[in-house]
């Protein structure tokens, strides 16, 4: 019976082995232009629809367009740092690729697109939400408190003085709690919005961590639509 | 002669004096910040006007389509290429599917018929 048990557990791991080196054999042996080594494309989630994320399939591509450019005035489109804060992790393509497949797919994680709404629905990468930088510049405004709540963050009302203090000394648990919000189921975010001269996604970032959203579940994708568009990676006109 | 008591009134009335002043003092600070942001929005939006949704470079083709639409179209495609093109037709059926499935795309995307032949034997060529 046990070994019966254990011969039926390890079927889904050999089905998803055997998938795994399909996938990989694939992008050997064709000339598809895979996203990694061993993957020539991913599925998302969008607006309740699949979506096969892969790179254009041409070798001779070459971006044009308004992302092909890369000097602007400066201010206001200024080339970001590294990193928006050093609490903040900053991601690349793969990283994205890898949220995508596990914390996306498995709702414990969200892909917000940070830039405002005319942007947005002039193509953004698929599996994003749109959240405006704005949203984030007042904490007590509706829309905040209606993006924090969506982000699975628990709003708290009446919490004392003398509570907020044990919190904070410790003597009670705190973590990821601020005197409005709760933070302990919340999801982890990749923010992004038009590049490496880019400020919104930043913006919104810093915006977060004044409402006291932990750091270590905010990420940076800071290459942003340019670097994906650079890469030919499929994207999606909301709506269409 | 009885003292001249302060009526509760009167200090209700001074004490949303004070209020208002506290609050036109305040509102310049928040105003700041939106203010801040204002010639940045400005900016972005200006920004916005400039991109050419048609100039994107790979955008998603419904996966979800219902076969019987796609399927009519990638016929006509085939038939096409089969009729007019039937060198280019024979390399196109020995290329594996997704290469046919990118090939068929660019055509829908408007590619010319010199490049999808072109592109078919590059493809066959680089197997």
């Amino acid at each position: 019976m046990k070994l019966f048990t254990r011969y039926l557990l390890s079927i889904p791991l050999l089905l998803l082995a055997v998938q795994c080196a399909a996938e990989a054999l694939v992008v050997a042996q064709s000339d598809v232009i895979g996203l990694t080594a061993d993957k020539p494309y991913i599925h998302v989630m969008h607006e309740g629809r699949s979506v096969k994320v892969q790179q254009v399939q041409d070798t001779n591509y070459e971006l044009k367009g308004y992302f092909a450019k890369t000097a602007r005035k400066c201010p206001p489109f200024c080339i970001q740092p590294e990193h928006v804060d050093p609490r903040v992790a900053t991601i690349g393509e793969i990283e994205v690729f890898d949220f995508m497949e596990n914390e996306l797919r498995d709702d414990k994680g969200l892909l917000i697109d940070a830039r405002t709404p005319e942007w947005f629905n002039r193509g953004t990468i698929p599996g994003s939400i749109n959240i405006p930088f704005t949203t984030f510049s007042d904490e007590n405004s509706v829309q905040a408190e209606q993006a924090l709540e969506r982000f699975g963050a628990i709003r708290r009302v009446n919490v004392g003085t003398m509570t907020r203090k044990m919190e904070e000394m410790g003597f009670m648990n705190g973590d990821s709690k601020t005197d409005k919000w709760d933070f302990s189921n919340a999801k982890k975010l990749v923010l992004w919005c038009n590049g490496p001269a880019c400020g919104q996604s930043p913006r919104a970032i810093r915006g977060l961590l004044k409402i006291g959203y932990p750091a270590d579940r905010i990420f940076y994708y800071r290459g942003g639509m340019q670097m994906w568009q650079l890469w030919g990676l499929t994207m999606v006109i909301p709506g269409e | 002669m009885t003292a001249r008591t302060t009526r509760p009134k009167s200090m209700i009335n001074y004490g949303f004096g004070h209020l208002r002043h506290v609050v036109l003092l305040c509102l310049p600070i928040s105003m700041g910040a939106m203010a801040a942001e204002d010639p940045y929005l400005s900016a972005i939006s200006l920004e916005a006007k400039k991109v050419d949704a048609a100039a994107q470079p790979t955008l998603d083709s419904p996966e979800s389509e219902p076969a019987s639409d796609g399927g009519l179209d990638l016929q006509s495609f085939e038939g096409d290429l089969k009729a007019r093109y039937k060198g280019s037709y024979t390399f196109y059926v020995k290329l594996p599917q997704r290469s046919r499935e990118e090939i068929f795309q660019e055509y829908r995307d408007g590619a010319s018929i010199d490049e999808i032949r072109k592109k078919i034997m590059d493809r066959f060529l680089h197997q």
